[in-house]
């Protein structure tokens, strides 16, 4: 690293800070916006990102940001990063919507897709807080559609 | 501690497009919003075309079946699961069962992963349906209305499928050509001479219709049916053995026809696409060539491998950046 390297600070809605090379930043294209239209002050606020989320965040943006690391060791990375809580995940995807990373929302997202594929649509219907507007027979006259699908 | 915060509308259609054609028929009835998204043309076309779903393998198998008494004969086609484990089965997930088909067989597509399907009965001929695998639907098409008169005779055929991006329908053009015995003795040396019919189908009134094929135009055998961009093309040999490529827009239902590569027909091997444009593969004794069609008409040579490859051993007709497939 040369003297050059600056450093920039993200500060989440809770009020932490957060030091970090500005070549990691810049991962996010929201951040990276920011620098490329010198509109960077000393702190750029996070408003929609909690300090628990960033964490995690910037975890990921280090591990592929390092030199000299294998695709493997970087997919085991993926693949226990991927393991979290629900709630967890669904504050990651909104935090990469935000912060514009397109890398960390295509596998978040992937994540979630994997977890609710085998799912009934009851368990959709809690999992996304959805009010079942059918009445039973419109449902039942959906179900025959498709049937093989609910076998 | 962790508040819920519901994810926005398009994050979750992004998560919609990542799953597969099972789980969304089963979602359409979450709610009246998911079942109207599930199967809007938007949200369907941009799941066919998702990164996801590229690897598209079909694995059919045909089988017959033994009924309590006799014999049916049945069509399974079937899909092997996407990993196949050394030393294991793998248990094929079936897709389609056709009862009491004598002869079935997939004579156009895919177009969009939808296939053209020819079935035959012993007892009633022919039905044509148009089948989606990943959805398992079907649709048997109605009776197609070829005039046939008795004395005709069928010579050949070739079937097309193709989609109108202009009114968003499915298209089946089928062409047919018979024999006039009763041209027999009145000028043409041969006995009786070709008619061409073509009948044309459209998805969005679910009807046939027959179309007036260029009496101009070269008529004969069929064959190397290509679809490309909108347009079928095939090649067509009549009695006199004078080759010409033949096309149909499916948009506009209009006919074409222009010169082939300036080489004999004896020697066209196939008619193939090479990245965007139409090529034919051409071989003589010693090497084969590829032609390419820069404009309509206008062909020219691309290159030549030597020595000639085998009929047998034809590329397919995938080319994608100058890559084929044997």
């Amino acid at each position: 690293m040369s003297s050059s390297t600056k450093f920039l600070t993200l500060k989440t809605c809770d009020d932490k800070k957060f030091v970090l090379d500005e070549a990691i930043a810049v991962r996010s294209q929201t951040i990276k916006n920011m620098v490329e239209d010198d509109c960077v002050s000393n702190v750029i606020p996070l408003p929609n990102v909690n300090s628990k989320t960033m964490t995690k965040v910037i975890e990921y943006w280090k591990k592929h940001s390092e030199e000299g690391v294998s695709k493997d060791v970087l997919m085991d990375f993926d693949k226990a990063f991927v393991k979290v809580h629900h709630s967890i995940l669904h504050a990651l995807i909104l935090a990469a919507n935000f912060l514009n990373d397109k890398e960390i929302l295509d596998m978040m997202c992937q994540e979630v897709a994997d977890r609710i594929k085998g799912k009934t649509p009851e368990e959709i219907r809690k999992e996304f807080d959805i009010k079942n507007d059918f009445t039973p027979e419109e449902e039942e006259e959906i179900r025959k559609e498709n049937a093989w699908a609910f076998e | 501690m962790d508040c819920y915060c519901p994810l926005p509308e398009d994050l979750v259609v992004d998560i919609l497009l990542m799953l597969p054609v099972e789980p969304l028929l089963r979602f359409k009835c979450v709610c009246k919003h998911w079942y109207a998204l599930i199967k809007s043309e938007s949200f369907i076309e941009k799941h066919f075309h998702h990164k996801n779903n590229r690897a598209r393998l079909l694995i059919c198998n045909l089988k017959l079946e033994k009924e309590e008494h006799t014999l049916v004969k049945s069509v399974v086609v079937s899909l092997l699961p996407e990993k196949i484990v050394p030393g294991v089965t793998p248990e094929q997930k079936i897709l389609l069962h056709l009862p009491r088909t004598d002869y079935f067989k997939c004579v156009a597509g895919p177009v969009n992963g939808l296939f053209l399907l020819q079935e035959v009965f012993c007892e009633y001929g022919v039905r044509l349906s148009l089948w989606n695998p990943a959805t398992r639907e079907f649709w048997p098409l109605p009776p197609e209305p070829f005039e046939i008169k008795h004395f005709f005779c069928d010579y050949d055929h070739q079937f097309g499928l193709g989609f109108d991006l202009l009114t968003q329908d499915y298209i089946v053009v089928w062409i047919r050509v018979f024999f006039d015995n009763q041209g027999r003795g009145q000028g043409q040396e041969q006995g009786g001479y070709p008619h061409v019919y073509v009948c044309v189908y459209s998805s969005c009134d679910n009807s046939w219709k027959n179309l007036e094929f260029p009496s101009s135009f070269t008529s004969g055998s069929l064959y190397f049916v290509i679809y490309l961009n909108g347009v079928y093309y095939w090649s067509c040999r009549s009695l006199d053995n004078i080759y010409k490529i033949q096309s149909f827009a499916m948009g506009s239902e209009q006919f074409g026809e222009m010169q082939g590569p300036d080489i004999p027909g004896e020697r066209w091997r196939r008619l193939t696409l090479r990245g965007d444009s139409l090529a034919m593969l051409v071989s003589d004794k010693s090497m084969t060539s590829i032609y390419e069609m820069k404009q309509e008409g206008s062909w020219s040579k691309v290159f030549t491998v030597q020595p000639r490859i085998d009929v047998a051993h034809l590329p397919n007709d995938i080319w994608e950046n100058d890559k084929d497939y044997f």
